[in-house]
Order: C-alpha cells, then structure tokens, then sequence
C-alpha cells in the first residue's frame, strides 16, 4: 500500500504539473489581454496601456510569464489578480471558497442521497409506476437546459410565488450592521456542519460495533442533541440569524442542484444494483430466507456502492470549482462566477490560480478514492 | 450494509446540522425585526447635489450612445407598500468593484466603471459641470479663476491663473478642506507619475506646478513651451475641463501614506505598488458619502456625511440660462450664467437625502433586473444599456418606470488612410454613401439605433454640429449607388463592368465588377473587422449590410466578425500601419470634445508614438484645426472650432459614423425621486443620482 502511495503521489506530481502547464497555454492562447479594458478610453493616456502590462508583466516573453507561473503554483502564491488588484489569487480562492463548499457540499450531499436511496428503490422494483415516474422524471431534470431551469425557478418560487430570496447569499439591509463579515459565517456553518458530523459518526461507530439496543433511538436523539448544542452555540454568538439568512439564500440553489444531479446517482446505483442482484451470494441470502430489506440493504446495495462513492468522492471534488452557470444564475460569488469573470476579464493568474486549484482538488480526489476502495471492497489490493 | 448505512448517516448528519442551525437560529429573527422597523427619523426632504461628471470614465469600448428623448410613462400599476425603516437607496450592480482606494481607482487597474459607481460622492473638484445643461460652475472654487496670463516668475516664463476655494468646507472627519489639499494631490500625481485618469486631469506636458497663495487660495503655474521648445497655451482641456475637475483628496490623511511610500522605494513601480494597496481605512472624503462596509461579492454600502457642505443647498436653473446656488450653512446666494430671473427649469436642494446608499452585487444583469423588478432594489447600472428583452420585462413589472435619454457615445466604421483605396478621400465618401444608416437602425433593427453623422453626438446639445456633410443621407438605393459609383469614378477609380440597379430601383441586379484603383491595379481584396454578434448584434448586423453594399459596388470586402479582444489586439500590434483595412468599434465620450484630437492627430497615430489613431489619419489642415481647440481658452471659441473639427471630419471621414443607442434607465418611483430624468447619459451617467435622489 505505502509503496502504492508514494508510486501515486508521484504521478499525481507528473499530472498536475502538465495539467497546471496546458491551463497556462490555454488561457494565455486568448487574443488580447488585460489592458484592452484599459485601451479605450480618450481620455486615458495610450501610454496607460503600456504601463498596466509592464505592472502586470504580461509584455514579457511567454517562457517567463511560464517560469512565474509554475513557481507562483509550487509556492502556494498564484500571484497578483489583474482585475481585482491588488488582491492576490490566493486570498480571493480563500475569499470564494467558502462559499462554494457550503453550496455545492449541501446540494452534493443531498443529492447523493436521494439518488442513491431512490436508485435502490427502483432496481428493488423493476418494471413498476416508481421506477417509470422516477427515471423519466430523474432523466428529464439531467439533461435539463441547467440555465433555464435556474432562471424558472427563480421566477416561480422567488419572484412569483415569493418564498425565496432572489440569488445573493445574504440580505443586504439586514448585514449592514452585522458583527462579523459573511466569510466568518460561513466556515462557522462549514465547522458546525463537521463537528455535527464527526458526533454522529462517532455515536453511529459505537453503537453499531457494541450492537446496543435501541440503537436507532440512540442515533437520533445522538443527531438531535448535537444539532442542538450548535444552534446553542450559534445562539450564544449572537450571529445567528445571519446564517440563518445565508440558509434561505442557499435553500433554491440548493433545491434546483439536487434536482438537476440526483438521477446521475440514482441511475448509476440501479445499474450498479441490477448487476449485483444477480450474484450468487444475493440468492444465497435470499435462500437462507433474509427478510427482503435485508437482502437489499445488506448485501446488495453494499457491494454495489464501489462506483457510486468513487462518483461520489469526484462530485465532491468538482464542488470545489462551483457550478459556473449556478453561481452565475443564483449570483452566488463562488469559485464557479470567480473562473468565469477571470477568463473574460483575462485576469490570467486568478483563472489560472483557480483552474490549477480545481485540478488539485480532482487529483487528490483521485488518490482518496483510491484508498477508500481498499475499504469498501477487501478484495482490493495494491 | 454498514458501509451503506454509514453514508446515510453521515449524509443525514450534514443536512440535519444545517436544518438544526435554521431552527435554532430562527430564534434571532428579533434581531432583524429590529433593523427592519426602526423608524424614519430622517424628515425626507426633495433635495440634489449638483452632479459632478467627470470626463469620461474608464474603461470598456462603450458603446450606447444617442439621440433621445422621451420618458416613457409605464402603465399605473398597484404600487407596493413604501417600505419602512431608514431611507436607503439600493442600487444594483452585476460586477463587483475592484476597489475602494481613489488613487488606484482613478489612476490604476482598480479604475472599472463597476468602482466608479461606488466611488461617486467620495471625492469633490474645483469645477463641474451644471445638471442637464452641461455648465461649466465652480464647485470647491469659490468663483470662476482669473484669466491666464504670461509670467516670468525664477527667471522662467509660466501661463498663470488664480483660484479662490470656498471657505468653511470640512472633510467627512471635521478638517477643513483647502487649497493644501488640492495642491497636494498634484504634486503626488506629479511626482508618482500617476497614470490614466490621473494624468488626464494633471497634464505633465502642461502643468508645472501649484502653490497654495493662502489656505483657500490656489495659483497655478503652466509650462509655456512644449517638449520640442515649441510656445502652447493650456486651452479648456488641459485646465478648465481637466485639472480643474481633478478629484481632490485629503493631504492630512494621505501625506503620510505617500511620504512613507516615498521614503521605501525610488522604484517607481513599487510606489504605484504600494499606494494602490493601501487599504484606506478611516479615509476622510469631501463628497457627500463615507465608505461604511464591503462585503465581497454582496454588497458595497457607504453613509452619508452628515458634514457634507452642499447639503441643503438649492439649486436654480433659469429659462435665461443663469445657474443659481443658495447655501444654508452661508445663507449665500451665487449665480453664473446671467441674472437668476425668470423662468425657473429646475430647482432642487442638494441631499444625499438617504442615510446610506447600498450597491447591492448580482451574478448578472437578469438577475439583477428581477430583483428590480421584485421591489429588492430601487434602481439597476447597465452601462451596457438595458437589452430589449430586458426592457420588456421592466415594462411588464409594476411600478416601474423608463427613463429613455441620448447616450454620449459613437459607433463608427473607420479606414486605415494609409493604405489604398481606404486613403482616397472619394473612396471613403462613396462607402459612406452606400452606408444606409437609416434602413439597418430603423428597418433592420427597430429603431433600437439612431443613425448619427457627427462624431459628436447629438445629445450633447452644445457641442454637437448639426450642419454638417451627410453622405447618402435621404437618398433611395439606386442614388446612394449611382453617387457612389460617380464619387469612385471622380477620383480615377474604373470598373470592367459597372453595378446596375433594377428596374425598380429596389435592389442591384448586378453587382460592379474589376474595380480598379487610379493607378490602374485592381482593389485588392478587404477586411472589416467587427465585433460578433455574440458581442454587440448591432454592430455586426451593421457589417453584414456594410459588407454587402460594397460588394455591390464593387469593392471585395469582407466582415470579419470577430471576438472585442481581436479587434482591439490588432489595432495595437505593431503591425498595424500593414494589416488593417477597416474596422467597427465603438467609443464613450466626454463632455468636451477635446477626444477628436485624440482620434485623428497624426502625432496619435502609433507609427508616431502611441495613440488613439489606429487609422493613421494625416492632414495637417486637421491637426492645426485640433491644435486649436486644445489652445482654445474660451467656451465660445472653443465650440466654433469643435464645429469647424466636426465639418472637417463629416467630409473627410477617417471615420463613418455609424449609430448611436438611446440610454434607457429603469427605475422605481414608489420608492425613488429624481429632480430630473432628461439628460445625457440618463440617470447612470450621474452615478445613479445618489446625491440627489429622494428615497420615500
């Protein structure tokens, strides 16, 4: 396994550095640059121009600009944004990120489950109402113009029906006096969210292994105690009503995510399932007369789980660049709105800084689901 | 199974966390209910500053411009209930601002016109410009300067003038506002070499220096002679519509900031480094609003200064053309322009009449139109103009409203002169002849362009020359087609097989064929560079028509359409004097035309340095013509010559202009009132009014 590791960590090295090396082409292959915002103004001097590329560097040769740019990526420093200057890459990816993860983690999340949970249904009970109704209307929602879908759900629980904020992440009349600025509230709600977690985890871990009685019991009333000695904490901050407000911003974004993704997860665990159905050892449970939910649960939809969490796992991964059109649409300021105002303002550090960042996260995405594999499926070895 | 049930669970545990934190946080909604319901305590006053247009912000190939016009009154709709608490003007944004620190905003890459929405009421000039009618009025000065005059002062010659300031005036934070400030921001401009606007309003090639006679009296020194020796006078670009409108900024706070980057590096770079990464907290400002809060990506919120000097004061605009001011604080009154009598056109009091102005940040113009449209805000920036089918949704919401105004802008087609046949006078009058303005603005596109034949727009009704030549202008397709052919033919230009109308005079039946050149080669092959449709649909619909009314006369061009960042690459490589042929671009403009030097001296062309005139246009009958207007001292002169500029240029076309778009402003009347909503530019070129609007 150790040897696996350092074998993978080194192609990972290899990877990221041609995949940090095409982006820098890539995007350095637009026409123009930057001080073309700059150029058409009468009553800027042309010598302007000039100047903004010497500052930006972007009249020094390609090879140059390349040596910078690799250094700035090992370094952990991306550089200087162009359009939000003279603020670096780094502290607005920490600005953005945020953001993201709370948005897409959720929506990941939620529809992970509901895909997976739907996805067991319908390969359970083949040929029925639920699987028609589910599948056409899970297919529909994938392949669903993403943009129009945003856009009309907006005007039909925003704007018509009223129930929802209309994009944004916070109100802004109600944060003009906050204490503390939206970024702190956010990874107060991430840390919540993991701490709530790690407790549930812990209680479902112990429970489960010393086979308590009542355990279901133990679980929920575990989730519940948790849940509410974070609202507590939140409470006593004071701040609490400002993630309350992030929260209703974040309900329609989430909502229309979930139900544009779930049917891939959905789909992908009843193919998964359908396979695995016909092994032996599901006969031989049945056989051995499990009660159906059992035969299901246990040893059915466990073995089928290997694709579905490596899908999973790189879901999560690709949260991190946000959902372009959805932060767009929903005007959420996340990574997703941050590389699409980067590539048209050819800010090139911020939409390297960003796409390089996104790479990092799929290639350790790669590597963690790699070893989980280890865990979910004995049989593997490296 | 386990594994299974583990996901769920942990699944269940991040949604029910944040489902826990909803419920127990719903308890604070007290809080909210409090901010929400705090009562008016500010009596609403109808109240405006006087705007203070600054010449051209930067920025982005713009584009809207025209001609205009009219309100348009919105259907009555059920208006919403006013919504309670303290007034607060909400603006909407699509893009975030790049900056709060002014030096970087005016003179570095902070300068977007996302910044400069923000920015308006942070910093005050000696001079503006008048609401609607443009007026050149004193605004921190306390009068008109003196006249220039030639002085030798150290054994060197100097143009001199004097300027009072008006005493009494405080910065946001209670320290007085006087000529030391004004004369500090030159000399830091001066001396860090500040660029872009900064150097637009403190001309180095000019500006020599200022010294502040007393605390509230300024003389300033300009260089007689240019670089080359050569005698020149600072004309109304360089001092009256230029360092006369240079945003002042508070030496008390800023000297120290610059005596430190000073004092860290002699390299220049690293000094413009470091001043615009200064994060100017505490900042004292002079117009009307202090920065409160930033929250990235959401929203940009400033206050009104409760010390800000003009607020209260009324301002009057006669039928006569007098300008009145009558300040509380002084209980004076002064008027420019001729006695303050008659008929009154606008009266206002100067506010800001909110407590604060908050720029709230959306994703995009749709979205931020729906939250128009929903009541969140009271107004939304376009400043690429406000699309129809965004329009209709306005039109369509209630209680909104249009505000329909010239926009102060020009897209043209333009020649690279240098190369044959674009640098035959008559081959350029026959493209413009053939050019049917009128059909692609008011047939093709529905009258969302305005044909325009000046390259100063008719919106600026002072500046803009009506009697000048219009080529092709009324004419039906068969004269624009027999005019063209006689203008080519006029200049030496013979064809194998000349174009032919049909019967009906509707269309060319056959297209002129083995054009060639006065000296006999045939007309190579042509590209016009415009903007996709992708970018601007009217432009490239403008080339597509373009494209195929020269090749019915003959002429093998082809539209090029292509991406802003192309167009704009190959008009600043060095190799265009070679590669360009023609191109569709469009400009902003400011008030003062000083811009058609920019475009069309041949000192700009970037065979002579670097400059605006791409087209490489030389006439030293134009340069001596534009030299004028820049030596111009006087308004009256200056506007014979702007006139004189804009005849010259309508009949030798470096430039066809093409169009102009209307302006339109959406805005919500229930909760927004502006004195006015009739003037160029419309209610976003006056930042929105945030000094003027009453909010209910």
């Amino acid at each position: 396994m150790a040897h696996y590791l350092v074998k993978r960590s080194a192609q990972i090295l290899l990877t990221l550095f041609v995949f940090l090396s095409l982006v820098f082409f890539i995007v350095n292959a637009q026409p123009g640059d930057v001080s073309s915002f700059y150029a058409l103004n009468p009553d800027i001097p042309p010598e302007t121009r000039e100047r903004m590329q010497d500052l930006f560097g972007v009249n020094d040769p390609l090879w140059k600009q390349y040596l910078v740019h690799v250094r700035n990526t090992f370094t952990g420093n991306f550089g200087v944004s162009f359009s939000h200057y003279p603020r670096t890459v780094a502290d607005i990816i920490r600005e953005r990120l945020p953001r993201t993860l709370a948005l897409f983690l959720t929506a990941s999340v939620i529809s992970f489950y509901l895909g997976f949970a739907l996805g067991k249904i319908i390969a359970w009970r083949r040929g029925g109402w639920t699987e028609y109704t589910s599948t056409i209307g899970g297919v529909t929602l994938y392949t669903v113009f993403t943009p129009w879908f945003g856009l009309m759900m907006i005007w039909l629980f925003a704007f018509r029906a009223g129930w929802f904020p209309i994009g944004k992440f916070l109100d802004p009349v109600l944060w003009r006096d906050a204490p503390t600025d939206a970024n702190a509230i956010f990874n107060r709600m991430i840390l919540s969210a993991i701490v709530v977690s790690i407790a549930v985890f812990a209680l479902f871990a112990v429970t489960a292994k010393r086979r308590m009685a009542h355990s279901r019991l133990i679980r929920i009333g575990g989730l519940a105690l948790s849940a509410l000695a974070v609202a507590a904490a939140w409470f006593a901050t004071g701040t609490g009503y400002l993630a309350w407000d992030i929260l209703k911003h974040m309900i329609l974004p989430v909502a229309t995510l979930t139900l544009i993704s779930f049917a891939g997860t959905m789909l992908l665990t009843r193919n998964s399932m359908l396979e695995t159905m016909r092994e032996d050892y599901v006969m031989a449970a049945r056989a051995k007369g499990l009660p159906e939910k059992d035969v299901r649960d246990r040893h059915v939809a466990r073995n089928a789980l290997l694709p579905i969490v490596t899908s999973f796992v790189f879901s999560l991964a690709f949260a991190v660049d946000g959902g372009v059109i959805i932060e767009q649409i929903f005007s959420w300021p996340g990574m997703g709105q941050t590389l699409v105002s980067a590539a048209l303002t050819e800010d090139l550090p911020l939409a390297v800084g960003a796409f390089v960042f996104v790479g990092v996260f799929v290639l350790i995405a790669h590597l963690a689901a790699d070893i989980l594999y280890v865990y979910l499926d004995p049989r593997i070895r490296y | 199974m386990f594994a299974i049930r583990k996901l769920a669970w942990i699944t269940l545990a991040l949604v029910s966390s944040f489902a826990a934190l909803s419920v127990a946080c719903s308890q604070d909604p007290d809080v909210v209910e409090v901010i929400k319901e705090v009562p008016v305590e500010k009596e609403v006053v109808k109240t405006v500053e006087v705007v203070k247009e600054v010449p051209v912000d930067r920025i982005v190939e713009v584009v809207k411009t025209v001609e205009v016009v009219k309100e348009v009154p919105m259907e009555p709709t059920p208006a919403p209930a006013v919504m309670a608490g303290p007034p607060i003007y909400q603006m909407g944004i699509f893009e975030e601002p790049i900056t709060r620190n002014f030096w970087n905003y005016y003179g570095g890459p902070g300068g977007s016109v996302w910044t400069k929405y923000v920015m308006d009421g942070h910093a005050d000039s000696l001079f503006a410009y008048s609401d609607q009618r443009f007026d050149w009025i004193p605004s921190l000065a306390a009068d008109f300067p003196t006249p220039l005059i030639e002085e030798t002062v150290g054994g060197e010659e100097f143009w001199t003038t004097e300027v009072s300031m008006l005493e009494g005036v405080q910065w946001s934070d209670g320290e007085e506002l006087n000529a030391d400030d004004f004369a500090f921001t030159v000399r830091t401009v001066m001396d860090l070499q500040l660029g872009s606007s900064w150097a637009s309003a403190v001309d180095p090639a000019f500006v020599d220096h200022v010294e502040a006679l007393d605390s509230h009296r300024l003389k300033i020194f300009f260089k007689t002679e240019d670089a080359d020796g050569s005698p020149q006078t600072p004309g109304l670009s360089v001092w009256q519509f230029g360092l006369g409108f240079m945003p002042i900024l508070a030496e008390h706070y800023w000297a120290p900031v610059v005596e430190e980057i000073m004092a860290a590096s002699a390299d220049m770079e690293k000094r413009h480094e470091a001043l615009f990464a200064h994060v100017p907290d505490g900042e004292p400002t002079a117009g009307g609003f202090v920065f409160d809060r930033w929250e990235p990506g959401a929203f940009y919120e400033k206050d009104t200064d409760p010390s800000y000097y003009f607020s209260g004061t009324v301002i009057t605009q006669y039928a006569n053309g007098a300008y009145a001011e009558t300040n509380p604080n002084t209980g004076q009154t002064v008027a420019h322009y001729g006695e303050p009598t008659g008929e009154k056109l606008l009266e206002y009091t100067v506010g800001p009449h909110s407590d604060s102005s908050i720029f709230s940040i959306y994703g995009n113009q749709d979205a931020a139109i729906l939250a128009l449209a929903n009541g969140d805000i009271d107004f939304v920036f376009n400043p690429l103009g406000l699309e129809k089918g965004f329009l209709d949704r306005v039109r369509s919401a209630p209680d909104l409203q249009v505000a329909a105004n010239a926009n102060n802008g020009v897209r043209y087609l333009g020649f690279n002169t240098r190369k044959p046949p674009m640098n035959i006078r008559e081959f350029r009058q026959a493209v413009a002849t053939v050019i049917d303005k009128e059909f692609v603005a008011q047939t093709i596109l529905q009258d969302a362009a305005l044909p325009v034949y000046s390259m100063v727009p008719e919106g600026n009704l002072f500046w803009h020359n009506a009697d000048v030549p219009k080529f092709g202008q009324g004419m039906t397709r068969a004269e624009r087609l027999s005019k063209a052919v006689e203008l080519l033919k006029s200049a030496g230009f013979t064809y194998e097989e000349e174009p032919e109308i049909s019967e009906d005079g509707n269309f060319v039946s056959r297209a002129g064929r083995g054009l060639k050149m006065p000296d006999g080669s045939p007309v190579p092959d042509l590209t016009l560079l415009a903007p996709s449709a992708g970018y601007d649909p009217m432009r490239s619909t403008f080339a597509i028509w373009i494209e195929r009314w020269l090749n019915d006369i003959g002429i093998p061009a082809r539209a090029n359409l292509t991406g802003f960042n192309v167009i704009v690459g190959e008009l600043f490589s060095d190799t265009v004097a070679e590669d360009l042929d023609m191109w569709i671009l469009g400009w902003s403009l400011s008030i003062f035309p000083d811009y058609l030097e920019n475009f069309f001296h041949s000192r700009h062309a970037p065979e002579n340095g670097a400059g605006y005139n791409w087209g490489g246009y030389a006439s030293p009958e134009f340069d001596d013509l534009a030299i004028g207007l820049l030596s111009e001292t006087t308004i009256e002169g200056a506007r014979d010559k702007a006139f004189s500029l804009q005849r010259f240029l309508a009949e030798d076309l470096p430039y066809v202009t093409l169009f102009t778009t209307p302006k339109l402003d959406a805005f919500r009347p229930s909760r927004v009132e502006f004195p006015y909503t009739a003037s160029l530019g419309g209610i976003e070129a006056q930042g929105g009014m945030q000094q003027e609007a009453v909010i209910k």
